[in-house]
């Protein structure tokens, strides 16, 4: 078990940079998601970790070692990959037995190493059968279980869910998150869906255009993204343009484009900036509130999902608003005049990057 | 230096590749170029190669009637001998595609097996069926449907009828797959708008399978003019196509620049339809 | 008569004109056979009387039992290089970002393309400056060339089918490059190498166009002897031996199939 820093790490393809100097840290025994749109470099980043990519410029460093130069199968790391890559010709058992052959270690031993390693993701049954007999959560149990089983520094998740339904899907990250925090392995995930990034790291980096956007906690990275790509990546929340007018006590004052004014918290550098509300702190009245801030407006869509309701609305000044409210209270049709209110202390401001 | 070029060859396979290019180019390409200037040389009779350049070889050869004839007789080979493949192939082709039968694999056997049949023993075959006291004539003349024994070898129907046999499983081979992949339910989308099946075979089908039967007709055709050994046997010395012509030019007259220049006519031949076709298949194949 | 009663007389009159073709296909082969037991001298058919003497005649001369043996040997050693090159070039050309790709993988299969008497002709002329003619290695080379398209071709559709990620897997897994190829991709692409082999084994153990020109005196291949007997003339002890390669074909073709599914890559 060890910690995994990359420092200012860079692959190119011809002039573009897939990777763009990354620099980042995982603390021994945490769980890293490096979340973002598809083709924003995360995967390289995943790849050069392995050592499946080599990289043009910077290290990696795990538990002090510099890998940056050791070749893929010296570098003793487990990696699942997106399609789980199970050898066909296989079995289970065979499979989950083939880096501990690799690393010689005694037949009698691999057998019972298989059995632990076959327990603990519990396709104990399933040992003699091949990978094509299983169903998409056991070939991922078994791509596990070969990952895990040759006890890695590090264990490299790359988009493990995305061959699976949305049910299996939330039974797998629990049972990975149960996995990690039982073996307590340093883990680097790879994901482009945001709520599986929030949902099992300790620390989530965002990345984009083959940058890092931001590494916070889910929670911090949630309540307080530091730019309009973050805020909007994460959550869509949605981002009101405007110029910083002034200070009010804890609050700014951001003067929309409109003419309204409303207030927020936080700080920028600047005028230009944008302001994150989140749809779930948006509440719709009927009439204006003069102590929230308060913004006349049309419902345009409304669509009711159970326990929630969304709602798309129109500002004024025709730009668009979501509002995601409890279901049990939505009854507005479209083209209802309404009042979008919401607390400052639910906002944050971000520089404006346009 | 070195290290890092040898990385850079194996990441792009160019090591990987090199021996399986090097043996081309030797083996295949040079000897090809090889040949350019021998068929530019005069060929002078009982001396052998002469000096300087001339393009003496390729005029006769476009231009003499002897060798006009050969070359004609050739081209109308390969296009009666496809005619003939499409005609029979595309019947059987339609049959073992669509069949449920489940002797399917073994039907499919039956044509491969020919093909893997030493071409030679298939030829022998076809000289002992055609010739002039042969299966082909006892039988007719025992019809009573000639009175003496046609003659079948030596010339062009032989030719024919041997040649047809031989590149008929090509023929079927590239059907077969072309027809399996034809969309079903368009031919049922056919069927409930009112078309007979003579209607949806030849607008729906028969359509469909066009570049099927582009490739196999290119395929046979490039095969029939190509041909050697069938020819050889059963055209014997006198009754000449292009390749025994080539065959006899190197190994009995010894006039390689003549050999030579027809070498790459007839190879013109082949890569040129072979190219042709490919541009084709690409326009049809975007088209659709 | 009704619409249904027409679709299965249509069906019926398609598979009897496919047995016919069939049948057709299958006509030399049947001759060959038949005529190899005849007691005469000359070839005929219905065959007169029954004998083995030319299957005698044929075993007891030791020509053909060494272009037999010749011909196996030159095969055998073919198909094993052949299936190394062709894995060689599929593996880069599936596995690697090539320069060029398209123009290299289309260099390979042009030998398909060259008529074989040209390759032939061309060989014979580059063979006699070279001083290869005549030479086993110069056979082997020249058989390379020809059988090489085929072996790349059904390698290359089995790495299409197989997932690029399992070599990486076994190399994440503590295998050597080598190891991991061994190990995680051969045995994926095993059934296009056997299928490719069998391809190239027929091809070399057939050729007549190429091999004639570059064979020279030292070595006999066993097609390009019954190709000359036949020029000399033809007798039953060449049907005799035509029928033993004819058994020696359908044994091959029943096993292949067995093995591959031959069918399937035809």
């Amino acid at each position: 078990m060890s910690d995994l820093r990359l420092e200012r790490l860079v692959k190119r393809y011809g002039s573009l940079a897939a990777v763009d100097g990354i620099s980042l840290a995982v603390d021994e025994g945490s769980f890293l998601s490096l979340v973002g749109p598809s083709g924003c470099g995360k995967t390289t980043v995943l790849r050069m970790v392995a050592g499946l990519i080599e990289p043009d410029g910077g290290r990696i460093l795990v538990g002090g070692d510099d890998l940056t130069d050791v070749a893929v199968h010296k570098r003793n790391l487990g990696l699942v990959f997106q399609s789980y890559a199970l050898f066909p010709h296989m079995t289970v058992a065979q499979n989950v037995a083939f880096g501990l052959q690799r690393r010689g270690v005694p037949k009698a031993e691999i057998g019972q190493l298989v059995r632990k390693a076959l327990q603990m993701v519990r396709l104990e049954g399933l040992a003699e059968r091949a990978p094509r007999q299983l169903s998409g959560g056991q070939q991922q149990r078994t791509a596990l279980a070969r990952a895990l089983v040759v006890e890695p520094r590090l264990l490299l998740l790359d988009e493990p869910f995305s061959n699976l339904d949305a049910l299996l899907r939330d039974e797998m990250r629990i049972e990975i998150k149960r996995l990690q925090q039982e073996v307590g392995i340093t883990t680097l995930f790879v994901t482009h869906d945001q709520g599986e990034a929030l949902g099992m790291a300790d620390q989530v980096a965002v990345m984009n255009r083959g940058r890092l956007e931001q590494v916070a906690p889910p929670r911090t990275l949630y309540r307080a993204p530091t730019s309009a790509f973050v805020a909007h990546f994460i959550g869509r929340a949605n981002l009101l343009r405007g110029r910083v007018a002034g200070r009010d006590g804890e609050d700014l004052v951001v003067a929309l484009a409109s003419g309204a004014t409303v207030r927020a918290r936080g700080a920028v550098a600047g005028e230009a900036c944008q302001v994150v509300l989140r749809q779930e702190s948006v509440r719709l009245a009927a009439a204006p509130d003069a102590a929230a801030n308060s913004l006349a407006a049309t419902v345009v869509v409304a669509s009711f999902a159970g326990a929630t309701a969304q709602y798309l609305l129109r500002l004024a000044d025709g730009a668009e608003l979501h509002a995601q409210v409890p279901g049990a209270r939505a009854d507005l049709a479209p083209g209802t005049a309404v009042f979008a209110e919401w607390d400052a202390a639910d906002t944050t401001v971000v520089p404006d990057a346009a | 230096m070195s290290t890092r070029l040898a990385r850079r060859l194996e990441r792009n396979g160019l090591g990987l590749l090199s021996p399986p290019l090097v043996l081309l180019l030797l083996v295949f390409l040079l000897p090809l170029l090889a040949m350019v200037p021998t068929s530019l040389h005069p060929y002078i009779p009982g001396k052998g190669i002469g000096e300087g350049f001339t393009a003496e070889h390729y005029v006769k050869a476009l231009t003499d009637t002897y060798y006009l004839e050969i070359i004609g007789r050739t081209l109308a080979l390969g296009l009666i001998v496809t005619l003939i493949c499409l005609a029979l192939g595309y019947p059987l082709a339609f049959f073992l595609a669509r069949t449920q039968s489940r002797w399917r694999p073994w039907l499919m056997l039956l044509v491969v097996f020919p093909l893997l049949l030493n071409l030679v023993v298939r030829t022998f075959g076809w000289i002992a069926l055609l010739a002039n006291r042969g299966l082909v004539n006892d039988t007719l003349v025992a019809l009573g449907i000639v009175e003496t024994p046609v003659k079948l070898l030596f010339n062009f129907s032989g030719l024919l009828i041997a040649l047809s046999h031989i590149f008929l499983p090509f023929m079927v081979l590239v059907l077969v797959g072309v027809i399996r992949n034809l969309p079903r339910d368009v031919e049922d989308a056919a069927r409930t708008l009112g078309a007979g099946w003579a209607t949806t075979f030849l607008r729906v089908t028969l359509p469909l399978s066009l570049p099927g039967i582009l490739a196999g007709s290119i395929l046979v055709f490039v095969l029939t003019v190509s041909a050697l050994v069938t020819p050889r046997l059963l055209g014997g010395p006198t009754y000449k196509v292009m390749s025994t012509l080539i065959y006899d030019q190197f190994l009995q007259l010894l006039n390689w620049p003549a050999g030579a220049a027809l070498s790459f006519i007839l190879t013109a031949i082949a890569v040129g339809l072979i190219s042709l076709s490919s541009a084709v298949a690409r326009r049809l194949g975007a088209g659709a | 008569m009704s619409a249904r009663a027409a679709e299965r007389w249509r069906a019926r009159g398609l598979a009897a004109f496919a047995g016919l073709i069939l049948a057709f296909l299958m006509l030399p082969v049947v001759v060959v056979v038949l005529a190899s037991f005849t007691s005469t001298s000359y070839l005929t058919i219905p065959p007169k009387g029954l004998t083995l003497r030319w299957y005698e005649a044929v075993f007891s001369d030791r020509e053909y039992i060494d272009a037999l043996w010749f011909s196996l040997l030159l095969a055998i050693v073919v198909t094993a290089v052949s299936i190394v090159l062709g894995t060689m070039a599929a593996y880069a050309l599936s596995r690697r970002q090539v320069p060029a790709a398209p123009a290299i993988s289309g260099l390979l299969m042009s030998p398909l393309a060259f008529p074989g008497v040209v390759i032939g002709v061309a060989l014979l002329q580059y063979y006699s400056l070279t001083g290869l003619r005549g030479s086993f290695i110069g056979l082997l080379l020249a058989h390379l060339v020809i059988t090489l398209p085929y072996t790349v071709r059904t390698i290359l559709a089995s790495m299409a089918g197989a997932d690029p990620e399992i070599e990486a897997a076994a190399r994440v897994l503590g295998a050597n490059p080598w190891v991991a190829f061994w190990k995680a991709t051969l045995p994926v692409i095993r059934p296009g190498m056997m299928a490719g082999g069998l391809f190239a084994f027929i091809t070399s153990f057939d050729n007549v166009p190429v091999t004639i020109f570059i064979l020279g005196t030292r070595h006999m291949t066993l097609p390009v002897k019954i190709f000359t007997a036949i020029e000399y003339g033809v007798d039953p002890s060449i049907a005799a031996l035509s029928t033993v390669l004819i058994a020696g074909t359908a044994i091959f073709l029943v096993l292949a199939e067995r093995w591959v599914g031959f069918h399937r890559f035809a």
